[in-house]
């Protein structure tokens, strides 16, 4: 074989070589390329992380944490209104709005390892609400509640379940202002008070610019939503109002609050839609916590084959591997 | 004695190679550590943590191209992870501030930047070989074949490009030069998939498919249509094997998002945004049309050498795509048919190859500070304050010079377009004709310029 003039044959063949192996690489890489578990003890826990490939890792071990929820639900109506604001723009790609929101959520929550999440129409939604709420997660992106299990006063549908133990996680704009409806939208007076207790929230654009250091979970989740538009402001919250404010600040509005409602929890992300909002949201939910969920220790490392440590108890551990990036993640319940 | 001196004409790895050869790679070793831009590198490391973490390309946001490049992220990922690349990058709060310009407060690594632009090194290099090797064969001048390699892998904007940018535009134009070559060797199969392949990288080269289809219709008429099946089919496999992944996840429409997004005008952020969006809407069947006439010249030309002919032909097909203003990224495209031009049949041309490294590096370097983020966050090469004091001049709330010193860059390579374009068209003689025409009744007809 003349080198010389088979050069175009080789190099396009070498490169050909590079695509195709990336490609099956792609193919084939799943979430099964990692594992992790933990060994319960007395007073510690030990754990243990695989990863063929070089990765850093987080383990975090936390109290009071809710739990890793038993299901969780998304609403989604294209026949109702939606009062989501129009959302950033991914750049070069996609404009990412409500729906395209929504089609990034079963990856991401694969990545944490929910392998399923239900997708709720505003009927669908009222049956859910119908029952006990407990260990049941669901995700309101559209910015408002439908006709159907929210309708102005405090006996609503969404009251009860959240009463009984479910967990609403907000997006979109202000929490409790409005009620849509399959032609158009009602504005409801101090309709964040019903959720909330006091009207915590504005319309205004705000942007954190520090992080919420206090409690260590901006570091421990890597929480990367910085916009605090729809947050909620922390001191307006009624005397004796169980909450957990994380993530970024502009110094009045928090980028996320968790804040409890009889049993169940009410949790607000600030900010319009991002890409930042849907790894944070992902995050807090698969990872259980709750507003009452403190940090007993966390441990970091890099993780290339199999890494074992020992960490102090508490009631659940959260193993993410990736750091920012995050390529893996589990809850793992202590029982 | 001058540059030309230090190349013979025998043996590859002469002085002037080894001169050139080692200055390219210095430049891309510095470069490629000390600077990275900030929102296309940390897209590429979130495509890999992505693509880690079993979601694909398109399973959730971060890569917005069609899929090659996916998935050459895919194997250098896996590369850099065997080899203990933990940490791809981070968040820094500190660096929020730069939302403002639209630019991620998040930063790779300076060991990710220096490992995707040896990574990117790769295309530079085999680019530049390419456009070596076509001038070997056409002339049989090494000599000349050799100054065309250096006038790519030394050219400003190239590395530029790669190292500070880190973008791919050289793997793109090595694709399209690749299938050129394999047309004119009659690989007809692996032209079709090449081409696949380098449309498949970053679109553009699809307005190239008419001229490519001339050729194989002007080379050898008799033969024409087995051959241009034989390219159609080793396009069509190439397209099904590259886009298997996206066929299982239900992801086909992401793989054009790269083009739509540009077309539909939703991501536009203001109104002239939008009018540039919406402009492409008349401006993509202007290229094709512009395209066809010219393929449809190209296969009436008379010519004695086709394979010249073909390369010159290339140039003009590629400036018309760049009639719709590219950033400076897209115009790499440009350069290797601009240096086989100006090496093989037009001295004028190094104007606007002058022009075209001049004007898309000066587009680029105008953000220059943000590329240095990855050092100052985690390196400590330069202070925050005294990097955020060069942010602030650089690009800072009165960033005026900035402003003006890219769209100065911007214009400068669009007019080398133009002009690359005009030269090639006078080149080919279309200048001479309607000129002619303009004074038909005073001058004596002429022929076409043979090349």
């Amino acid at each position: 074989m003349n080198l010389r003039e088979s050069y175009p044959v080789i190099a396009a063949l070498f490169i050909a070589a590079i695509v195709i192996c990336g490609e099956v690489l792609v193919v084939t890489s799943s979430h099964n390329d990692f594992n992790s578990s933990i060994t319960v003890g007395n007073d510690s826990i030990e754990f243990r992380i695989e990863s063929d490939d070089a990765h850093t890792y987080d383990v975090l071990s936390m109290s009071d944490t809710l739990g890793a929820p038993k299901g969780v639900y998304v609403y989604y109506d294209p026949q109702y209104f939606s009062m989501a604001s129009d959302g950033m723009s991914s750049v070069g790609g996609r404009n990412l709005d409500e729906k395209y929101y929504i089609e990034q959520l079963e990856p991401t929550f694969m990545i944490r390892d929910i392998n399923h999440i239900d997708f709720l129409n505003a009927k669908e939604l009222s049956d859910l609400m119908d029952k006990d709420g407990k260990g049941n997660a669901v995700i309101i992106l559209s910015g408002a509640l439908p006709d159907t299990v929210y309708d102005k006063k405090e006996d609503s549908k969404v009251f009860s379940w959240l009463e009984t133990g479910g967990r609403l996680y907000w997006i979109g704009n202000v929490i409790g202002k409005y009620v849509v409806h399959e032609g158009g939208y009602d504005t409801i007076e101090k309709g964040t008070s019903l959720f909330l207790g006091s009207e915590c929230i504005d319309s205004e654009k705000h942007q954190g610019d520090s992080e919420i250091k206090s409690n260590g979970f901006r570091d421990s989740l890597y929480l990367q939503n910085y916009e605090t538009t729809f947050g909620v402001n922390t001191s307006l919250l009624p005397e004796g109002t169980d909450y957990l404010t994380m993530g970024y600040t502009d110094g009045t509005y928090s980028s996320t609050t968790l804040v409890s409602y009889g049993d169940g929890v009410v949790c607000v992300m600030g900010g319009e839609y991002s890409i930042y909002q849907r790894m944070d949201l992902a995050q807090i939910i698969a990872s259980g916590v709750g507003p009452n969920t403190t940090i007993v220790e966390n441990i970091n490392g890099s993780v290339q084959g199999t890494s074992k440590g020992t960490i102090q108890k508490g009631d659940s551990v959260f193993i993410t591997l990736g750091g920012f990036y995050p390529v893996y993640c589990k809850n793992h319940e202590v029982v | 004695m001058s540059f030309k001196d230090l190349f013979d004409n025998e043996k590859f790895l002469c002085r002037g190679m080894l001169i050139v050869l080692i200055t390219g790679i210095i430049i891309r070793l510095v470069l490629g550590y000390l600077f990275d831009y900030n929102n296309d590198v940390t897209a590429w490391t979130m495509t890999i943590a992505n693509i880690d973490s079993g979601t694909g390309l398109y399973g959730v946001a971060g890569f917005y191209y069609p899929p090659v490049w996916g998935y050459m992220l895919g194997l250098f990922g896996e590369i850099i992870e065997h080899l203990g690349v933990d940490s791809l990058g981070d968040f820094f709060t500190d660096l929020i501030f730069m939302m403002e310009l639209y630019e991620e407060p998040s930063t790779s690594t300076p060991t990710f930047n220096f490992a995707i632009s040896m990574f990117l090194f790769i295309g530079d290099f085999l680019c530049a070989l390419t456009v070596y090797w076509i001038i070997d064969q056409l002339t049989q001048d090494k000599k000349k074949a050799k100054m065309g390699f250096a006038l790519y892998f030394l050219g400003i904007n190239v590395f530029v490009i790669s190292m500070m940018g880190a973008m791919f535009d050289s793997f793109s134009a090595l694709m399209i030069l690749l299938s050129v070559c394999l047309l004119i060797k009659g690989k007809d199969m692996m032209a079709g998939g090449m081409f696949t392949f380098a449309v498949m990288t970053k679109a553009f080269p699809v307005f190239l498919i008419f001229l490519l289809v001339a050729y194989l219709i002007k080379k050898d008429r008799e033969h024409c249509v087995k051959r241009i099946t034989f390219a159609a089919v080793g396009a069509i496999v190439a397209l099904v094997i590259l886009l298997i992944p996206e066929m299982m996840t239900g992801t086909v429409m992401d793989v054009f998002s790269f083009v739509l997004s540009r077309a539909d005008g939703s991501n536009a952020l203001g109104l002239l945004d939008k009018l540039l969006s919406y402009g492409i809407m008349i401006v993509y069947p202007a290229i094709i049309i512009l395209e066809i006439i010219l393929a449809a010249y190209f296969v009436k030309h008379n010519t004695e050498n086709v394979e010249q002919s073909l390369l010159l032909f290339m140039l003009l097909a590629t400036a018309i795509i760049f009639i719709n203003p590219g950033t400076p990224q897209y115009l790499i495209m440009l350069m290797p048919f601009t240096i086989i031009s100006f090496l093989l049949f037009d001295n004028r041309l190094k104007i606007p190859l002058i022009m075209l490294m001049i004007g898309s590096s000066m587009a680029h370097l105008t953000h220059f500070s943000s590329d240095m983020v990855a050092i100052v966050m985690y390196d400590g090469l330069i202070s925050f304050d005294t990097w955020k004091t060069l942010y602030d001049i650089n690009l800072g709330p009165d960033h005026i010079t900035h402003i003006i010193i890219e769209n100065v860059g911007l214009i400068t390579q669009y007019i080398a377009t133009l002009l690359a374009g005009y030269y090639a068209l006078d080149t080919i003689g279309i200048i001479s004709k309607l000129k002619k025409k303009l004074d038909s009744e005073e001058k004596p007809e002429e022929t076409d310029k043979t090349i």
